[in-house]
Protein backbone atom coordinates (compact mmCIF):
# COMPACT_ATOMS: atom_id res chain seq x y z
CA UNK A 1 0.00 0.00 0.00
CA UNK A 2 1.41 3.72 -1.06
CA UNK A 3 0.98 6.53 1.19
CA UNK A 4 -1.74 8.81 0.24
CA UNK A 5 0.18 12.32 0.09
CA UNK A 6 3.13 11.08 -2.03
CA UNK A 7 1.87 8.01 -3.39
CA UNK A 8 5.30 7.13 -3.93
CA UNK A 9 6.65 5.58 -0.60
CA UNK A 10 4.99 2.30 1.28
CA UNK A 11 2.12 3.83 4.11
CA UNK A 12 3.16 2.12 7.19
CA UNK A 13 1.24 4.69 9.33
CA UNK A 14 -2.69 4.25 8.92
CA UNK A 15 -5.70 6.29 10.94
CA UNK A 16 -8.75 5.12 11.31
CA UNK A 17 -11.22 8.04 11.59
CA UNK A 18 -14.82 7.81 11.93
CA UNK A 19 -17.76 10.73 11.49
CA UNK A 20 -21.33 10.11 10.98
CA UNK A 21 -20.67 6.07 10.87
CA UNK A 22 -18.55 6.59 7.77
CA UNK A 23 -15.27 5.22 8.27
CA UNK A 24 -11.95 6.75 6.68
CA UNK A 25 -9.11 5.36 6.90
CA UNK A 26 -5.78 7.05 5.92
CA UNK A 27 -2.38 5.84 4.89
CA UNK A 28 0.82 7.64 5.65
CA UNK A 29 4.40 7.24 4.72
CA UNK A 30 6.72 8.23 7.97
CA UNK A 31 8.33 10.96 5.89
CA UNK A 32 5.02 12.70 4.63
CA UNK A 33 3.52 11.89 8.01
CA UNK A 34 6.36 13.89 9.56
CA UNK A 35 6.34 16.31 6.96
CA UNK A 36 2.65 17.18 8.25
CA UNK A 37 3.79 17.58 12.10
CA UNK A 38 2.03 13.86 12.64
CA UNK A 39 4.05 11.93 14.74
CA UNK A 40 2.77 9.33 16.68
CA UNK A 41 3.82 11.70 19.99
CA UNK A 42 1.15 14.55 19.07
CA UNK A 43 -2.29 13.29 17.51
CA UNK A 44 -4.58 15.66 18.47
CA UNK A 45 -6.86 13.79 20.77
CA UNK A 46 -9.98 16.00 20.58
CA UNK A 47 -12.90 15.84 17.84
CA UNK A 48 -12.76 18.77 16.34
CA UNK A 49 -9.06 18.81 15.97
CA UNK A 50 -8.99 15.73 14.46
CA UNK A 51 -11.39 16.36 11.62
CA UNK A 52 -9.94 19.78 11.05
CA UNK A 53 -6.52 17.90 10.44
CA UNK A 54 -8.00 15.37 8.53
CA UNK A 55 -9.86 17.74 5.91
CA UNK A 56 -6.16 19.39 5.62
CA UNK A 57 -4.74 15.89 4.38
CA UNK A 58 -7.34 15.75 2.48
CA UNK A 59 -7.35 18.83 0.38
CA UNK A 60 -3.46 17.86 0.16
CA UNK A 61 -4.38 14.74 -1.30
CA UNK A 62 -6.86 16.38 -4.01
CA UNK A 63 -3.83 18.14 -5.09
CA UNK A 64 -3.49 16.56 -9.12
CA UNK A 65 -0.81 14.17 -9.40
CA UNK A 66 -0.68 13.44 -13.19
CA UNK A 67 0.65 10.03 -13.73
CA UNK A 68 2.54 10.81 -17.17
CA UNK A 69 6.10 12.20 -16.38
CA UNK A 70 7.26 11.95 -12.70
CA UNK A 71 10.69 11.70 -11.04
CA UNK A 72 11.47 8.39 -10.07
CA UNK A 73 13.91 9.21 -7.13
CA UNK A 74 11.62 12.05 -5.40
CA UNK A 75 8.51 11.75 -6.75
CA UNK A 76 8.33 15.37 -8.69
CA UNK A 77 5.71 15.59 -11.41
CA UNK A 78 7.25 17.49 -14.05
CA UNK A 79 3.39 19.32 -13.95
CA UNK A 80 4.39 20.22 -10.37
CA UNK A 81 8.08 21.35 -11.37
CA UNK A 82 6.44 23.32 -13.91
CA UNK A 83 4.37 24.96 -11.39
CA UNK A 84 6.73 25.88 -8.86
CA UNK A 85 9.72 26.78 -11.08
CA UNK A 86 11.64 24.61 -9.20
CA UNK A 87 13.18 20.90 -9.41
CA UNK A 88 13.10 18.36 -6.71
CA UNK A 89 16.42 16.31 -6.41
CA UNK A 90 19.21 15.85 -8.97
CA UNK A 91 17.64 12.82 -10.14
CA UNK A 92 15.18 15.28 -11.18
CA UNK A 93 17.73 16.31 -14.40
CA UNK A 94 17.57 13.03 -15.43
CA UNK A 95 13.48 12.23 -15.89
CA UNK A 96 12.91 15.47 -17.46
CA UNK A 97 15.84 15.60 -19.66
CA UNK A 98 14.32 16.33 -23.09
CA UNK A 99 11.72 19.19 -21.94
CA UNK A 100 14.92 20.95 -19.47
CA UNK A 101 17.24 20.89 -22.11
CA UNK A 102 15.24 22.97 -24.08
CA UNK A 103 14.18 25.41 -21.09
CA UNK A 104 18.20 25.20 -19.75
CA UNK A 105 18.71 26.68 -23.85
CA UNK A 106 16.15 29.08 -23.33
CA UNK A 107 17.52 30.37 -20.53
CA UNK A 108 21.15 30.08 -20.77
CA UNK A 109 21.83 30.08 -24.41
CA UNK A 110 24.11 26.79 -23.78
CA UNK A 111 23.77 23.57 -21.91
CA UNK A 112 26.96 22.63 -21.33
CA UNK A 113 28.73 22.79 -17.83
CA UNK A 114 32.02 24.21 -18.29
CA UNK A 115 33.06 25.28 -14.96
CA UNK A 116 34.51 23.66 -11.79
CA UNK A 117 34.10 20.45 -10.87
CA UNK A 118 33.65 19.12 -6.84
CA UNK A 119 37.20 18.25 -4.74
CA UNK A 120 35.59 15.35 -3.96
CA UNK A 121 35.06 14.00 -8.24
CA UNK A 122 38.34 15.71 -9.11
CA UNK A 123 40.39 13.35 -6.83
CA UNK A 124 38.48 10.13 -8.03
CA UNK A 125 38.55 11.39 -11.77
CA UNK A 126 41.70 10.74 -13.90
CA UNK A 127 42.38 13.22 -16.64
CA UNK A 128 41.67 10.67 -19.78
CA UNK A 129 38.09 10.07 -18.04
CA UNK A 130 37.43 13.84 -18.33
CA UNK A 131 38.63 14.14 -21.89
CA UNK A 132 36.57 11.19 -22.79
CA UNK A 133 33.43 12.67 -21.58
CA UNK A 134 34.89 16.15 -22.94
CA UNK A 135 34.48 14.41 -26.50
CA UNK A 136 31.73 12.81 -26.56
CA UNK A 137 29.75 15.99 -25.85
CA UNK A 138 31.87 17.50 -28.43
CA UNK A 139 30.63 15.22 -30.86
CA UNK A 140 26.49 15.62 -29.72
CA UNK A 141 27.31 19.62 -30.07
CA UNK A 142 28.68 19.04 -33.37
CA UNK A 143 26.10 16.82 -34.63
CA UNK A 144 23.65 19.79 -33.34
CA UNK A 145 25.24 22.13 -35.21
CA UNK A 146 25.90 24.05 -31.98
CA UNK A 147 29.51 25.58 -33.35
CA UNK A 148 29.69 28.24 -30.41
CA UNK A 149 29.02 25.38 -27.78
CA UNK A 150 31.74 23.14 -29.53
CA UNK A 151 34.28 26.02 -29.81
CA UNK A 152 34.36 26.17 -26.13
CA UNK A 153 34.25 21.95 -25.15
CA UNK A 154 37.34 22.10 -27.59
CA UNK A 155 39.02 25.20 -25.79
CA UNK A 156 37.88 22.61 -22.50
CA UNK A 157 39.91 19.74 -23.86
CA UNK A 158 42.75 21.83 -24.70
CA UNK A 159 43.51 23.32 -21.30
CA UNK A 160 42.90 19.72 -19.50
CA UNK A 161 45.95 18.52 -22.19
CA UNK A 162 48.61 20.75 -21.04
CA UNK B 1 20.89 36.60 19.86
CA UNK B 2 22.36 38.98 17.53
CA UNK B 3 23.25 41.98 20.31
CA UNK B 4 27.06 41.73 19.17
CA UNK B 5 25.54 42.61 15.40
CA UNK B 6 23.97 45.59 15.91
CA UNK B 7 27.48 47.21 18.08
CA UNK B 8 29.51 45.84 14.90
CA UNK B 9 29.76 46.68 11.55
CA UNK B 10 30.67 44.49 8.81
CA UNK B 11 34.18 44.79 6.68
CA UNK B 12 32.61 45.28 3.30
CA UNK B 13 31.23 48.79 4.85
CA UNK B 14 34.47 49.85 5.29
CA UNK B 15 35.04 51.85 1.92
CA UNK B 16 38.45 50.60 1.56
CA UNK B 17 37.81 48.56 -1.39
CA UNK B 18 38.59 49.88 -5.48
CA UNK B 19 36.45 52.34 -6.55
CA UNK B 20 34.64 52.78 -3.11
CA UNK B 21 33.22 56.11 -3.62
CA UNK B 22 30.82 55.06 -6.86
CA UNK B 23 30.85 50.33 -5.83
CA UNK B 24 29.40 50.09 -2.32
CA UNK B 25 30.41 46.45 -2.43
CA UNK B 26 31.20 43.31 -4.19
CA UNK B 27 29.21 39.86 -3.67
CA UNK B 28 29.23 36.56 -5.42
CA UNK B 29 27.47 33.51 -3.88
CA UNK B 30 27.36 29.59 -5.45
CA UNK B 31 24.04 27.96 -5.06
CA UNK B 32 25.31 24.36 -4.33
CA UNK B 33 23.33 20.61 -3.29
CA UNK B 34 24.26 17.73 -1.52
CA UNK B 35 23.81 14.40 -3.46
CA UNK B 36 20.94 12.10 -3.16
CA UNK B 37 19.16 14.75 -1.03
CA UNK B 38 15.83 15.94 -2.38
CA UNK B 39 16.34 19.75 -2.73
CA UNK B 40 15.59 21.86 0.15
CA UNK B 41 11.99 22.91 -0.07
CA UNK B 42 10.68 19.50 -1.52
CA UNK B 43 12.67 17.62 1.50
CA UNK B 44 11.42 16.12 4.61
CA UNK B 45 12.37 18.04 8.13
CA UNK B 46 14.45 14.64 8.69
CA UNK B 47 16.46 15.63 5.65
CA UNK B 48 17.01 19.14 6.44
CA UNK B 49 18.50 18.46 9.50
CA UNK B 50 20.48 15.67 7.89
CA UNK B 51 22.16 18.83 5.17
CA UNK B 52 22.28 21.21 8.04
CA UNK B 53 24.49 18.54 10.38
CA UNK B 54 25.94 17.33 7.07
CA UNK B 55 27.22 21.26 6.43
CA UNK B 56 27.95 22.18 9.86
CA UNK B 57 30.05 19.66 10.96
CA UNK B 58 32.18 20.17 7.88
CA UNK B 59 32.60 23.83 8.81
CA UNK B 60 34.19 22.92 11.91
CA UNK B 61 37.43 21.72 9.77
CA UNK B 62 37.86 25.18 7.76
CA UNK B 63 39.97 27.95 8.81
CA UNK B 64 38.42 30.32 7.11
CA UNK B 65 35.27 29.72 8.76
CA UNK B 66 36.84 29.50 12.28
CA UNK B 67 34.77 31.70 15.21
CA UNK B 68 31.88 31.90 13.00
CA UNK B 69 28.21 31.95 14.32
CA UNK B 70 25.64 29.05 13.45
CA UNK B 71 22.06 30.66 13.84
CA UNK B 72 18.90 28.80 13.57
CA UNK B 73 16.30 30.77 11.57
CA UNK B 74 13.43 29.32 13.75
CA UNK B 75 15.04 30.25 16.84
CA UNK B 76 15.12 34.03 15.96
CA UNK B 77 12.22 36.57 16.57
CA UNK B 78 10.48 38.57 12.97
CA UNK B 79 12.78 41.51 13.89
CA UNK B 80 15.77 39.80 13.81
CA UNK B 81 14.98 37.89 10.94
CA UNK B 82 14.57 40.64 9.25
CA UNK B 83 17.62 42.40 10.39
CA UNK B 84 19.92 39.49 9.17
CA UNK B 85 18.00 40.37 5.31
CA UNK B 86 18.95 44.06 6.06
CA UNK B 87 22.57 43.14 6.60
CA UNK B 88 22.25 40.78 3.60
CA UNK B 89 23.71 38.00 5.57
CA UNK B 90 20.04 35.97 4.16
CA UNK B 91 17.88 36.30 1.60
CA UNK B 92 14.04 37.48 2.19
CA UNK B 93 13.15 33.56 1.21
CA UNK B 94 15.37 31.75 4.38
CA UNK B 95 12.80 32.79 6.89
CA UNK B 96 9.84 30.40 5.06
CA UNK B 97 12.41 27.56 4.69
CA UNK B 98 11.21 25.07 7.03
CA UNK B 99 14.27 24.46 8.77
CA UNK B 100 16.69 27.51 7.89
CA UNK B 101 20.44 28.18 9.11
CA UNK B 102 23.07 30.39 8.45
CA UNK B 103 26.84 30.54 9.32
CA UNK B 104 28.54 33.97 9.80
CA UNK B 105 32.06 34.15 9.45
CA UNK B 106 33.67 37.12 11.65
CA UNK B 107 33.57 40.47 10.27
CA UNK B 108 30.37 38.83 8.22
CA UNK B 109 32.58 38.35 4.89
CA UNK B 110 30.96 35.02 4.51
CA UNK B 111 27.78 33.98 4.96
CA UNK B 112 25.77 30.50 4.38
CA UNK B 113 22.76 29.66 4.10
CA UNK B 114 21.52 26.98 4.41
CA UNK B 115 17.81 24.80 3.03
CA UNK B 116 17.34 28.18 1.22
CA UNK B 117 16.14 26.91 -2.22
CA UNK B 118 19.11 24.71 -2.30
CA UNK B 119 20.96 23.12 0.24
CA UNK B 120 23.79 25.54 0.63
CA UNK B 121 23.86 29.23 -0.76
CA UNK B 122 27.78 29.94 -0.12
CA UNK B 123 28.10 34.35 -0.37
CA UNK B 124 31.39 36.34 0.10
CA UNK B 125 31.18 39.84 0.38
CA UNK B 126 33.64 42.74 0.44
CA UNK B 127 34.25 46.20 -0.11
CA UNK B 128 34.10 48.31 -3.34
CA UNK B 129 34.57 46.31 -7.02
CA UNK B 130 36.34 43.35 -5.99
CA UNK B 131 34.96 41.10 -8.07
CA UNK B 132 38.95 38.57 -9.01
CA UNK B 133 39.69 38.67 -5.01
CA UNK B 134 35.94 37.87 -4.45
CA UNK B 135 35.74 34.93 -6.80
CA UNK B 136 39.27 33.11 -5.61
CA UNK B 137 37.94 33.47 -1.96
CA UNK B 138 34.53 31.73 -2.46
CA UNK B 139 36.09 29.31 -4.71
CA UNK B 140 38.60 28.30 -2.44
CA UNK B 141 36.16 28.00 0.06
CA UNK B 142 34.03 26.27 -2.43
CA UNK B 143 36.97 23.46 -2.88
CA UNK B 144 37.16 23.09 1.17
CA UNK B 145 33.14 22.27 1.22
CA UNK B 146 33.85 20.10 -1.42
CA UNK B 147 36.42 17.69 -0.28
CA UNK B 148 34.05 16.67 1.89
CA UNK B 149 30.37 17.27 0.81
CA UNK B 150 28.82 15.47 -1.87
CA UNK B 151 27.78 17.92 -4.21
CA UNK B 152 25.14 17.39 -6.37
CA UNK B 153 27.00 17.31 -9.76
CA UNK B 154 26.53 16.48 -13.43
CA UNK B 155 29.32 16.46 -16.05
CA UNK B 156 26.64 17.68 -18.38
CA UNK B 157 24.90 19.86 -16.36
CA UNK B 158 27.27 21.26 -13.61
CA UNK B 159 26.19 21.69 -10.40
CA UNK B 160 22.26 20.86 -10.06
CA UNK B 161 20.27 23.40 -8.52
CA UNK B 162 16.22 23.60 -7.24
CA UNK B 163 15.77 26.47 -10.07
CA UNK B 164 16.80 26.15 -13.48
CA UNK B 165 18.06 29.83 -13.62
CA UNK B 166 20.90 28.92 -11.13
CA UNK B 167 22.25 25.38 -13.56
CA UNK B 168 25.61 24.80 -14.13
CA UNK B 169 27.90 26.97 -12.38
CA UNK B 170 25.32 28.47 -9.81
CA UNK B 171 27.44 31.54 -9.41
CA UNK B 172 25.50 34.90 -9.05
CA UNK B 173 27.84 37.92 -9.19
CA UNK B 174 27.23 41.66 -8.20
CA UNK B 175 28.16 44.95 -7.98
CA UNK B 176 26.89 47.34 -6.10
CA UNK B 177 26.56 50.86 -7.45
CA UNK B 178 25.83 54.28 -6.49
CA UNK B 179 25.22 56.29 -9.54
CA UNK B 180 23.80 59.79 -9.07
CA UNK B 181 25.44 61.33 -11.80
CA UNK B 182 23.91 59.32 -14.04
CA UNK B 183 21.21 59.12 -12.67
CA UNK B 184 20.98 63.38 -12.68
CA UNK B 185 21.85 63.11 -16.45
CA UNK B 186 18.67 61.16 -17.05
CA UNK B 187 20.91 58.39 -17.89
CA UNK B 188 19.83 55.16 -16.05
CA UNK B 189 16.93 54.93 -18.27
CA UNK B 190 18.68 53.79 -20.94
CA UNK B 191 21.57 52.08 -19.05
CA UNK B 192 19.14 49.47 -17.88
CA UNK B 193 17.97 48.13 -21.08
CA UNK B 194 21.51 47.76 -22.37
CA UNK B 195 22.27 45.76 -19.77
CA UNK B 196 19.73 43.35 -20.19
CA UNK B 197 21.15 42.98 -23.47
CA UNK B 198 24.42 42.23 -22.23
CA UNK B 199 23.12 39.33 -20.13
CA UNK B 200 22.98 41.47 -17.04
CA UNK B 201 20.07 42.15 -14.57
CA UNK B 202 20.01 45.27 -12.33
CA UNK B 203 17.99 45.38 -9.06
CA UNK B 204 17.38 48.07 -6.32
CA UNK B 205 19.73 47.94 -3.27
CA UNK B 206 16.75 47.57 -0.77
CA UNK B 207 15.09 44.25 -1.35
CA UNK B 208 15.34 42.03 -4.85
CA UNK B 209 12.03 43.38 -6.07
CA UNK B 210 11.33 46.54 -4.85
CA UNK B 211 12.08 49.61 -6.75
CA UNK B 212 15.38 51.22 -6.69
CA UNK B 213 15.89 53.93 -4.22
CA UNK B 214 18.49 56.52 -3.92
CA UNK B 215 20.02 55.98 -7.11
CA UNK B 216 21.60 52.55 -5.99
CA UNK B 217 21.63 49.43 -8.54
CA UNK B 218 23.26 45.98 -8.22
CA UNK B 219 24.34 44.42 -11.59
CA UNK B 220 24.50 41.09 -11.47
CA UNK B 221 25.31 38.10 -14.35
CA UNK B 222 21.94 36.65 -15.65
CA UNK B 223 23.03 33.75 -16.83
CA UNK B 224 24.98 31.11 -14.86
CA UNK B 225 25.31 27.84 -17.39
CA UNK B 226 26.95 27.35 -20.43
CA UNK B 227 30.88 29.71 -19.64
CA UNK B 228 33.09 28.91 -17.01
CA UNK B 229 33.04 31.28 -13.73
CA UNK B 230 35.76 33.32 -15.13
CA UNK B 231 34.19 34.15 -18.25
CA UNK B 232 30.97 34.80 -16.34
CA UNK B 233 33.14 37.29 -14.35
CA UNK B 234 35.52 38.86 -16.52
CA UNK B 235 32.24 40.10 -18.32
CA UNK B 236 30.56 41.26 -15.24
CA UNK B 237 34.03 43.30 -14.61
CA UNK B 238 33.76 44.85 -17.75
CA UNK B 239 30.52 46.24 -17.69
CA UNK B 240 31.24 47.92 -14.40
CA UNK B 241 33.64 48.96 -15.35
CA UNK B 242 32.06 50.63 -18.33
CA UNK B 243 29.21 51.89 -16.14
CA UNK B 244 31.83 53.22 -13.58
CA UNK B 245 33.49 55.22 -15.96
CA UNK B 246 30.31 56.82 -17.31
CA UNK B 247 29.57 57.71 -13.86
CA UNK B 248 33.07 58.93 -13.17
CA UNK B 249 32.21 61.38 -16.68
CA UNK B 250 29.06 62.46 -15.17
CA UNK B 251 30.88 63.41 -11.79
CA UNK B 252 33.74 65.67 -13.53
CA UNK B 253 31.07 67.19 -15.93
CA UNK B 254 29.52 68.23 -12.43
CA UNK B 255 32.26 69.61 -11.07
CA UNK B 256 33.46 71.49 -14.09
CA UNK B 257 30.00 73.10 -14.66
CA UNK B 258 28.72 72.84 -11.05
CA UNK B 259 25.44 75.57 -10.90
CA UNK B 260 24.31 77.44 -7.75
CA UNK B 261 21.19 75.27 -7.91
CA UNK B 262 23.21 71.91 -7.77
CA UNK B 263 25.03 73.69 -4.84
CA UNK B 264 21.93 74.85 -2.91
CA UNK B 265 20.32 70.94 -3.65
CA UNK B 266 23.72 69.44 -1.94
CA UNK B 267 23.23 72.12 0.82
CA UNK B 268 19.40 71.68 1.48
CA UNK B 269 19.73 67.82 1.47
CA UNK B 270 22.62 68.34 4.00
CA UNK B 271 20.48 70.56 6.27
CA UNK B 272 17.32 68.33 6.42
CA UNK B 273 19.88 65.46 7.47
CA UNK B 274 21.47 67.34 9.97
CA UNK B 275 17.92 68.76 11.57
CA UNK B 276 14.93 66.97 10.67
CA UNK B 277 13.14 65.54 13.85
CA UNK B 278 11.11 62.83 11.79
CA UNK B 279 12.46 60.85 9.11
CA UNK B 280 10.73 58.28 6.89
CA UNK B 281 13.04 55.54 5.44
CA UNK B 282 12.56 56.53 1.98
CA UNK B 283 13.20 60.25 2.53
CA UNK B 284 16.17 59.49 4.51
CA UNK B 285 17.90 57.34 1.54
CA UNK B 286 17.04 59.71 -1.27
CA UNK B 287 18.83 62.53 1.14
CA UNK B 288 21.80 60.05 1.98
CA UNK B 289 22.31 59.51 -2.01
CA UNK B 290 22.61 63.46 -2.59
CA UNK B 291 24.10 64.63 0.52
CA UNK B 292 27.03 61.44 -0.33
CA UNK B 293 27.71 62.78 -3.87
CA UNK B 294 27.57 65.90 -2.96
CA UNK B 295 30.70 65.35 -0.51
CA UNK B 296 32.35 63.41 -3.33
CA UNK B 297 32.30 66.51 -5.30
CA UNK B 298 33.56 68.72 -2.20
CA UNK B 299 30.75 70.72 -2.17
CA UNK B 300 30.04 69.40 1.30
CA UNK B 301 32.17 69.02 4.35
CA UNK B 302 34.01 66.06 4.13
CA UNK B 303 32.87 62.35 6.13
CA UNK B 304 34.34 59.20 5.89
CA UNK B 305 32.68 56.93 2.82
CA UNK B 306 32.81 54.28 5.59
CA UNK B 307 30.34 56.50 7.74
CA UNK B 308 28.00 57.07 4.74
CA UNK B 309 27.47 53.35 4.33
CA UNK B 310 26.97 52.46 7.56
CA UNK B 311 24.22 55.07 7.41
CA UNK B 312 22.63 52.86 3.77
CA UNK B 313 22.51 49.88 6.19
CA UNK B 314 21.31 51.12 9.80
CA UNK B 315 18.83 53.54 9.00
CA UNK B 316 16.73 50.14 7.98
CA UNK B 317 13.53 50.09 10.24
CA UNK B 318 14.58 46.03 11.71
CA UNK B 319 18.35 47.83 12.28
CA UNK B 320 17.15 50.15 14.27
CA UNK B 321 14.26 48.49 16.14
CA UNK B 322 16.87 46.40 17.27
CA UNK B 323 19.05 49.94 18.49
CA UNK B 324 15.55 50.67 20.13
CA UNK B 325 15.35 47.37 22.04
CA UNK B 326 11.92 47.58 22.63
CA UNK B 327 8.81 47.13 20.05
CA UNK B 328 8.19 50.19 18.65
CA UNK B 329 5.81 51.64 15.51
CA UNK B 330 6.73 53.30 12.55
CA UNK B 331 6.50 56.76 13.89
CA UNK B 332 8.52 55.94 16.69
CA UNK B 333 11.34 54.74 14.63
CA UNK B 334 11.43 57.66 12.47
CA UNK B 335 12.21 59.69 15.42
CA UNK B 336 14.78 57.23 16.49
CA UNK B 337 15.98 57.35 12.65
CA UNK B 338 16.53 61.43 12.26
CA UNK B 339 18.60 60.84 16.09
CA UNK B 340 21.08 58.26 14.44
CA UNK B 341 21.49 60.30 11.52
CA UNK B 342 22.65 63.21 13.48
CA UNK B 343 24.96 61.19 15.77
CA UNK B 344 26.81 60.12 12.72
CA UNK B 345 27.20 63.18 10.85
CA UNK B 346 28.78 64.91 14.15
ZN1 LIG C 1 4.46 9.89 1.58
ZN1 LIG D 1 13.40 14.27 -8.62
Amino acid sequence: MFCDICGINKANIHFKQIINNQTTVIHLCEQCAEEKGFSISNIPSSFPEIFEFFSNLFKEEAREFPQELRCPSCGMTFEQFQKKGRLGCSGCFESFKEPLNSILQKIHGGITHLGKVPTYLLEKLPKEKQIEDLKSKLREAVAEENYEEAARIRDMIKQLKC
Amino acid sequence: MLEKYVNEFPEWLNAKGKFADIAVSTRIRLARNIKDIPFAYWASMRDLKRTTDMITSCIENIDMLKNSDIITINELSNVEKQFLVERHLISPELPSSKFGSVVISEKEMISIMINEEDHLRIQVLSSGFNLFDTWKILSSLDDKLSFNLPYAYSFNFGYLTSCPTNVGTGLRASVMLHIPGLSLANKIEKLLPALSKLGMVSRGFYGEKSESFGDLFQVSNQITLGKREEELIEELQKTVSQIISYEQEERELLKKHGSFQLEDRFKRAYALLLNAKVIPSKEAIELLSVVRLGILLDLLPPTPLERLNRLLIIIQPAHLQMVVGKPSGPDKRDIVRAELIHKEFL
